[in-house]
């Protein structure tokens, strides 16, 4: 059931709050600004394989606890690993290992501040899309499908997200959701900063 | 240098040399005796040693002093604090009770080599308890007069005590400058002595061995210049044969000249204290009295204490002077270091503190050099002469300083530059001079009242040259040309702690912001894109978050435009990356004017721009900035040879609603342009595409304009205009039209904006001047009389040559200028102050003027009354509201009103209607033109059309 729009944007509003500066750190970060503009192959190459090690134990995690509660969200449509993994190989790229093993999602609220994160991550990736379009070519077939997100979807599949949220978030449980996200946002920052300086 | 001022310096060395202080005669108020230290044997004497001390000169040579004054006056001699050889007298009083009976005597006792020169003096009362009272007196004046910080009020103050003290008749207070020459600063007197204030005296008054001796010996004083001067016996020292060295000496005989100097200046005693400043002489003052006055021991003594008292306030007033000035010179540093560090620009910095800095130190130009770089500032000679100025003073390699208030008499060369170097302080920190500084000052004409005519007094005798005291010191004034305002002490001396700081300061100023300046430009290429110079996407998402702030703190909207170029692929790809990157410039200086100063406006990367548009004031205001920026980039550009018409897809969020954030923000403006982009691919805009497409698209218009006008298709129309009494016709207005081959008859709105952006306005503009006058002298034979044709010009229409044009096509077709009215709109006469010339001209040949849509734009009554204006037409949105309207109503009638007053008439345009029509005419306008009265015609149909209206 989908409750009225208003304690959904008031979540969006807490969620978005807690994580602007490390949202905005993240952008800034050496590994994926360059995706923003005019990346050459190999970084946005170095860009795909970082992602794919942070992320990949995040959604991992996020799926584990779907799965095990039995929750109204086809995970399974929203999983972009298998994504990532065919543009690693479409160059010819080894997955990397997990850089870690993912957040601890143990509570509804965890659960909705992470998918926060990594849903959020499919509007900011079609913007980098779009940019790596214009300075390399890739196309969703050629090396963007992670990217490319949801593609047309992408507007309603967030819109989605939000009356998930809104049903399994209540207000008592924001901070915690608000924390998670947080948590996963700092993780992410402080693997960027390992993957950059190695 | 002329014959008399050659004799005057040559008399003036003559005078020099004067021995004074070996005068070999004492005056004749007192005895002396040089007595040998070691042995007390007396060996000179003077003359009247018997009247003084009642021993004949005789009996007392080579005698011990003992037996001529006992042993106890000698002994007490002995203990006498005499400091030295050569050092002031020191008094004490002989007293005879034990020896003989003689009164008591003052003594003044110093050294000269190994003798005592002693002097006696007689009716000496040496009464100490009058000396107390006399230096207490005069302490407490010199106290009060302490407070005072004005020079020349203190020395009136010292001047008034002296005379009291000294019962003189005049005291004059006397002040040196830098030649020497006196100036009377303060002067105390009766009336038996004239007054000196004011008045000047030549140096040659004080010739220069009398003034060292008179910063050694502080009191002179001669007691009656009539007194006959007493030799010594024998006139030299018997032992070694020298003339007795009288600097010290209170008696000494004073210079036959200088006796008549003071007998032409009517006094009979004079007494002269010397002020000193920090050592060296800076003035006197000079007693005058014109009986002989006998000047006590007590009252020399006190005038020693005010000379010495005197001096030290010198001393004082001369460091708080320079404490002061030091003060601002210090403050004018710091506010120096300020404004480099601020500017960093030498020249920025002086421009701004120049005029400061001259007026600290009184002059009127300097000249800064810094490592062979020169800095002026206020008036200066050319660079030519400073050159020279500089390569003269290299020569004169003695000093580091050169100063002089009379350049030219130095350096030839400046002769001709004494408006503004007349006067010159040069201080050099190099021998090189590579860093230097130049202070100059102007030519002051002097007007200098000299205590008497000094060239005047000069006699030829066998020796040459002589100055005799001249005999009137009747104020005599000399015009002093070619000189400055002279430099003071302080003012060199300031001069050069101030260069070399300033110079010091400017260059490790210049160094650290040459860093700074790297720095910034560091950070400059850091957060600039260096194609188009506008910030890069790092800059603006750190000003898009601090606008953000700023929004959400003042509860404020703001919005984000993502623009992305059509077509720049296409255009790189086929025009090549220069002309690429030429057409990212030009895009960008497009997109920054089209946008509020206030606007950010930054490059993304590529062919990508975002612009942040801040304090929104609702939806309209943003689509009206995306129309702005659209409109803008769709002129025609012309690209090495080829003609693109750029355009853009541009997607906007808005703050709050989009996002809160940078990122959030520019996702959803980028999400919004992509939507855009895909609804309208759109092909490239270059030469040669289909002309079917819509014209700001696929088509290059302007190169199509230009096709039009050799392909004769372009045409006129034109629309009567007539007199509202009587419908006579009183006018045609020429209107420009294309017979576009395939999209009809176009307005000027379709292409001419096109035809501008490829600078094709003096051809459009020329053929429809030649067009119109041609035509107008096909019909010259059915044209009613005053009937005048109207040509409407824009303002970029109107260049330099434009009133030549016009009046070319109308000598070339052989027309009447009255025939021709010219018709430029109220905005473009406001924007173009430039262009009122051209129409003056074009009055003055009899062209009409008229101001279109007369009451839109923001013409002054100011320009309207410098315009030569012959109708006001009153613009269509006006008529529109007339009848019924009260604003519009009002409108009119004040244009009726003002046009009446300048006699200037009007018309009114797009009357439709009778209604209207008949207000007008109640109004009283003279003209109408619109669809009421008749309908623009194509210009073959005018000749029927005026064969008709005559018809009728």
């Amino acid at each position: 059931m989908v409750v009225s729009g208003s304690p959904v944007s008031a979540l969006h509003h807490e969620l978005r709050r807690s994580t602007h500066r490390l949202h905005r750190d993240l952008d800034r970060h050496p590994v994926l600004s360059p995706l923003a503009g005019s990346a050459t192959l190999p970084q946005y190459q170095r860009a795909l394989r970082a992602m794919y090690a942070i992320t990949a134990p995040a959604e991992a995690r996020v799926g584990a606890y779907l799965d095990a509660h039995d929750l109204a969200l086809d995970y399974q449509a929203r999983r972009r690993m298998p994504r990532l993994l065919q543009d690693l190989e479409f160059y010819g790229l080894t997955p990397p290992g997990p850089a870690w093993s993912g957040p601890s999602v143990d509570t509804d609220g965890e659960l909705v501040g992470c998918l926060y994160v990594l849903e959020g991550g499919t509007r900011g990736s079609q913007f980098i899309f779009r940019r790596m379009t214009k300075a390399l070519g890739i196309t969703e077939e050629l090396g963007g499908r992670f990217f490319s997100g949801y593609g047309d979807r992408t507007e309603s599949m967030w819109q989605e997200f939000w009356s998930f949220a809104a049903e399994h978030c209540p207000p008592e449980s924001w901070a915690e959701a608000c924390q998670a996200a947080v948590t996963l946002l700092r993780s992410y920052r402080t693997l960027l900063d390992i993957v950059e300086s190695s | 240098m002329d014959t008399s001022s050659q004799a005057f310096h040559e008399a003036l060395r003559h005078c020099e040399s004067e021995p004074i202080h070996v005068p070999g005669r004492i005056q004749p108020d007192g005895a002396l005796m040089v007595v040998s230290i070691q042995t007390t044997r007396v060996l000179q004497v003077s003359a009247n040693l018997e009247q003084v001390l009642g021993i004949t000169p005789q009996a007392a040579l080579g005698r011990p002093l003992a037996a001529l004054v006992g042993d106890a006056n000698v002994q007490r001699l002995r203990d006498l604090p005499i400091r030295g050889d050569r050092q002031p007298s020191v008094p004490m009083i002989f007293r005879f009770d034990d020896h003989r009976a003689w009164p008591d005597l003052a003594a003044q006792v110093h050294r000269v080599d190994q003798d005592w020169v002693v002097e006696l003096e007689i009716g000496a009362e040496a009464d100490q308890r009058r000396l107390n009272q006399l230096l207490v007196a005069t302490r407490d004046a010199l106290w009060e007069s302490d407070q005072e910080t004005d020079i020349a009020r203190y020395c009136q103050l010292i001047a008034d005590q002296v005379r009291d003290v000294t019962g003189f008749d005049r005291a004059l207070a006397y002040r040196f400058d830098q030649d020497w020459n006196g100036e009377v600063i303060a002067e105390s007197r009766n009336d038996r002595l004239p007054s000196l204030l004011g008045h000047h005296f030549p140096a040659s008054d004080i010739p220069a061995q009398a003034r060292r001796l008179y910063v050694r010996n502080l009191v002179r004083v001669l007691s009656d210049v009539d007194g006959t001067p007493v030799p010594l016996i024998p006139a030299t020292h018997p032992e070694t044969g020298v003339d007795l060295d009288m600097s010290f000496a209170v008696l000494r005989s004073m210079s036959p000249i200088h006796v008549r100097y003071l007998r032409n200046m009517g006094a009979r005693a004079t007494l002269s204290i010397s002020l000193l400043q920090s050592g060296r002489l800076w003035g006197l003052i000079a007693c005058h009295h014109t009986e002989p006055l006998r000047v006590p021991f007590e009252v020399r003594e006190l005038a020693e204490f005010i000379a010495k008292s005197v001096s030290i306030k010198l001393g004082s007033l001369e460091s708080a002077e320079r404490s002061a000035f030091m003060q601002q010179v210090q403050e004018t540093l710091v506010e120096i270091n300020r404004r480099m560090g601020r500017s960093g620009d030498i020249g920025d910095v002086l421009a701004s503190l120049g005029g400061h800095i001259l007026e600290l130190l009184g002059a009127t130009g300097g000249i800064i050099a810094i490592g062979g770089r020169r800095y002026p500032f206020g008036r200066v000679p050319t660079p030519e002469k400073i050159d020279m100025l500089v390569d003269w003073l290299r020569e004169r390699s003695d000093s580091d300083t050169l100063h002089t208030d009379h350049l030219a008499a130095a350096y030839p060369l400046a002769s001709g530059c004494e408006d503004c170097a007349s006067g010159l302080l040069a201080v050099r920190l190099d021998p090189d001079y590579k860093n230097y500084t130049l202070w100059f000052r102007p030519e002051r004409v002097r007007a200098i009242p000299w205590a008497g005519n000094p060239e005047k007094s000069l006699v030829d005798d066998r020796d040459g040259y002589r100055l005799e005291p001249r005999r009137s010191f009747g104020r005599w004034v000399e015009e002093q040309r070619g000189c400055s305002l002279p430099w003071t002490a302080i003012q060199i001396e300031s001069a050069q702690a101030l260069s070399l700081t300033l110079i010091e300061v400017l260059t490790q100023k210049a160094l650290i912001s040459e860093a700074k300046r790297a720095e910034a430009r560091l950070n400059y290429l850091a957060n600039h894109d260096h194609l188009t110079q506008l910030p890069n996407r790092l800059l603006l998402k750190e000003e898009l978050e601090k606008a953000l702030v700023h929004a959400e703190a003042r509860n404020e909207e703001l919005a984000v435009l993502f623009i992305d170029l059509d077509h720049f692929k296409s255009v790189n790809d086929k025009l090549g990356h220069l002309v690429g990157d030429r057409y990212l410039q030009e895009v960008a200086e497009r997109l920054r004017a089209s946008l509020r100063h206030n606007d950010l406006l930054a490059r993304w990367g590529g062919d990508e721009f975002v612009a942040v548009i801040e304090r929104l004031r609702g939806d309209e205001a943003v689509e009206e900035t995306v129309t702005r920026l659209s409109a803008q980039l769709r002129r025609p550009m012309q690209l090495d040879g080829h003609h693109v018409i750029p355009s853009a897809s541009i997607g906007v969020a808005r703050f709050p609603e989009d996002g809160t954030t940078a990122v959030e923000l520019l996702q959803a403006a980028d999400a919004v342009m992509y939507q855009q982009k895909e609804k309208r691919r759109t092909d490239l805009p270059i030469d040669g595409a289909d002309p079917n497409e819509p014209p700001h698209v696929s088509f290059e218009m302007g190169w199509q304009v230009n096709r039009a006008l050799t392909e004769s298709e372009l045409v006129l129309h034109y629309q009567p205009q007539y007199q509202i009494d009587g419908r006579k016709l009183a006018g045609l207005e020429a209107l420009l039209r294309w017979q576009h081959p395939t999209r009809g008859l176009l307005m000027p709105h379709d292409f001419l904006p096109a035809a501008e952006g490829l600078g094709l306005n003096r051809e459009v503009v020329g053929w429809v001047l030649a067009t119109v006058c041609r035509q107008v002298s096909e019909w010259e034979a059915i044209l009613p009389a005053g009937v005048t044709v109207a040509v409407n010009v824009g303002p970029g229409q109107i260049d330099r040559d434009f009133a030549e044009t016009v009046l070319e096509s109308v000598r070339a077709a052989g027309v009447s200028p009255a025939r021709l009215s010219i018709e430029i709109t109220e905005e473009a006469l406001e924007r173009r102050a430039d262009v009122v010339a051209s129409l003056q001209t074009l009055a003055a040949a009899g062209i009409a003027l008229a101001v279109d849509d007369f009451g839109t734009g923001y013409l002054s009554l100011a320009q309207l009354r410098e315009l030569p204006i012959s109708c006001f037409k009153i613009d269509k949105q006006f008529i529109d509201g007339v009848p019924g309207d009260t604003r519009d109503e009002a409108i009119v009638r004040s244009v009726v009103a003002l046009a009446g007053g300048l006699g200037v008439r009007t018309l009114a345009e797009g009357v439709e209607n009778q209604a209207q029509f008949e207000f007008l005419r109640g109004a009283g306008v003279d003209r109408v033109q619109g669809y009421y009265a008749g309908r623009p015609i194509p210009s073959d149909e005018v000749f029927r059309h005026l064969i008709e209206q005559r018809n009728a």
